[in-house]
C-alpha cells in the first residue's frame, strides 16, 4: 500500500446511512482514481452496525432501538455487531494491488493505526491468533481476533474489511470510552459474556478529543506514506450518492 | 506451496471448475491458495438453484477473518445445485476446497471450461506462491 497516492478526509459526525454510503462510495473513487483515502468520522447519534452476514432479526428489534434513540445500519464489511458512540471511526479505501495478499493490507493499515496510537501515548499491539468466531455468536468487541489491536489483551480497535471489484475498504472503531455493554441491554437475546473493551480513556486516564485522534492519524499517514492532500467532503458525498438507498433500506439492514 | 490438482481448470480470481459425472455440469469452488489467503471462513452467501450468471459475474460472497470477498463465476451458466453443507459448516472450504468444499454446480458449456487456465498455467499465475 506504500506505493499508493494517499488523500485525507475528515467527514465529522453524521448518521449511519451517510457514513456507510461514503465508505462504499470511496471504493468507487479508489477504482476510478487509483488513490487511497484515509477517512476519519464520527456518529451523530448512537448507532448499532451489523456485520454484512450477521443475523440481526430476532436479536434486535427496530422499535426498541428507536425507543432507545439508537440507530441501526448494516455494514458492507464482515464481523459482528458494535455500538458506535464514543469513538473515532477510521476507514481506508484503496485500489486492490495485484498480488498483494489480503493480510498484508490488513497489517499495513494496522501499522498506520499503531503509529498513530503510539503518538497519542498508547502502546497497543496486534492480537495473537485465536479461533475465529462465526457471525452472530457475540459482539465485535467481546474478543479480539488475530491481528486486531489490543491493549493488555483487550480489544481497542475493531476492524473489518471488504474487497469488491478491485477495491478494498477497511473501517474500524477506535474507542474513546466503552459503550459496548449497552449492546446486551439493546438485544432481545443474550450475547456471549464480553470481556470489557479497552478504551483510550482507560489507557490515557482521560479520553482524547476527536480532533486529537484525527490529527494523530493524519500525522501517522504523512510520516508513513508522505504528503496526503485533503479530499473535499463534497466530492466524497457525490461518490456516496448511489449508495444511500441501499444503506437506508430496511431490506438491507434487516436482511438476516 | 498450495495444492493445484492437474485435472481441474482455474481462473485468475482463484476459482476452480471441476467436471462431474454429467458432462454438462461443473462444480465451482475456490482454490487451496484462495482459502489459505482468506483464512478461517465463517460464512458463505451463495445463490439459489436456477440462478443464471454471466462469466465474471458475482455469484456470492465469502466472509473470513473479518474480511468479506466476492466470488466470481468462472464461466456463464445456470446454478443446478448449491452445496448444502456449507451453510452450517463453512470451514469445509478451508479443509477440503477441491472436494467437500465445492460451492455451486453449474450447467455450462464444456468449451467455456476448456478455455480456462489448466493447472500448469495456474501454477505459473501463482508464481510459486
Amino acid at each position: 500500500m506504500s506505493a499508493l497516492r494517499w488523500r485525507l478526509l475528515d467527514s465529522g459526525a453524521d448518521d449511519g446511512v451517510e457514513q456507510m454510503a461514503v465508505d462504499a462510495g470511496l471504493m468507487d473513487r479508489a477504482r476510478a482514481t487509483g488513490e487511497a483515502v484515509l477517512r476519519v468520522y464520527a456518529w451523530s447519534r448512537p448507532t448499532l452496525s451489523f456485520g454484512r452476514h450477521e443475523a440481526a432479526r430476532g436479536r434486535f428489534a427496530p422499535a426498541a432501538l428507536d425507543a432507545a434513540g439508537v440507530g441501526a445500519v448494516r455494514r458492507p464489511t464482515g464481523g459482528r455487531v458494535l455500538l458506535h458512540d464514543h469513538e473515532v471511526t477510521y476507514s481506508v479505501t484503496a485500489p486492490e494491488l495485484d498480488g498483494e495478499p489480503l493480510r498484508e493490507s490488513y497489517h499495513a493499515i494496522n501499522r498506520l493505526l499503531l503509529h498513530a496510537l503510539r503518538a497519542l501515548g498508547v502502546e497497543a499491539m496486534e492480537a495473537d491468533p485465536s479461533p475465529t468466531p462465526r457471525p452472530g455468536s457475540a459482539a465485535c468487541f467481546a474478543e479480539p481476533n488475530a491481528g486486531e489491536l489490543v491493549v493488555n489483551g483487550r480489544k481497542l480497535v475493531g476492524s473489518a474489511q471488504v474487497r469488491e471489484r478491485g477495491a478494498l475498504l477497511q473501517h474500524g472503531s477506535i474507542l474513546l470510552a466503552d459503550d459496548q455493554g449497552r449492546i446486551a441491554a439493546l438485544s432481545g437475546a443474550p450475547l456471549t459474556p464480553a470481556v470489557p473493551a479497552a478504551t483510550l480513556a482507560d489507557a490515557l486516564g482521560t479520553a482524547p478529543t476527536y480532533g486529537r485522534v484525527r490529527d494523530a492519524l493524519a500525522l501517522a499517514l504523512r510520516e508513513m506514506h508522505g504528503d496526503a492532500a485533503p479530499l473535499d467532503a463534497g466530492e466524497a458525498r457525490r461518490f456516496a450518492a448511489p449508495h444511500r438507498a441501499r444503506f437506508a433500506s430496511p431490506e438491507w439492514t434487516w436482511r438476516r | 506451496m498450495s495444492s493445484i490438482p492437474a485435472d481441474l481448470r482455474y481462473t485468475s480470481d482463484h476459482e476452480y471448475v471441476k467436471s462431474t459425472a454429467d458432462a454438462t455440469v461443473f462444480a465451482v469452488g475456490i482454490t487451496d491458495y484462495a482459502q489459505g489467503e482468506l483464512g478461517d471462513i465463517v460464512y458463505l452467501e451463495l445463490p439459489k438453484p436456477g440462478a443464471t450468471f454471466a462469466a465474471h459475474a458475482t455469484f456470492g460472497t465469502v466472509e473470513a477473518v473479518k474480511a468479506v470477498s466476492e466470488l466470481y463465476c468462472p464461466i456463464a451458466g445456470v446454478v443446478v445445485e448449491v452445496n448444502p453443507r456449507l451453510e452450517s459448516e463453512p470451514a469445509i472450504v478451508n479443509s477440503d476446497p477441491y472436494g467437500d468444499g465445492w460451492m455451486i454446480k453449474l450447467k455450462a458449456s464444456a468449451a467455456d471450461v476448456a478455455a480456462l487456465m489448466d493447472a500448469k498455467a495456474y501454477t505459473a499465475h501463482l508464481g510459486g506462491k
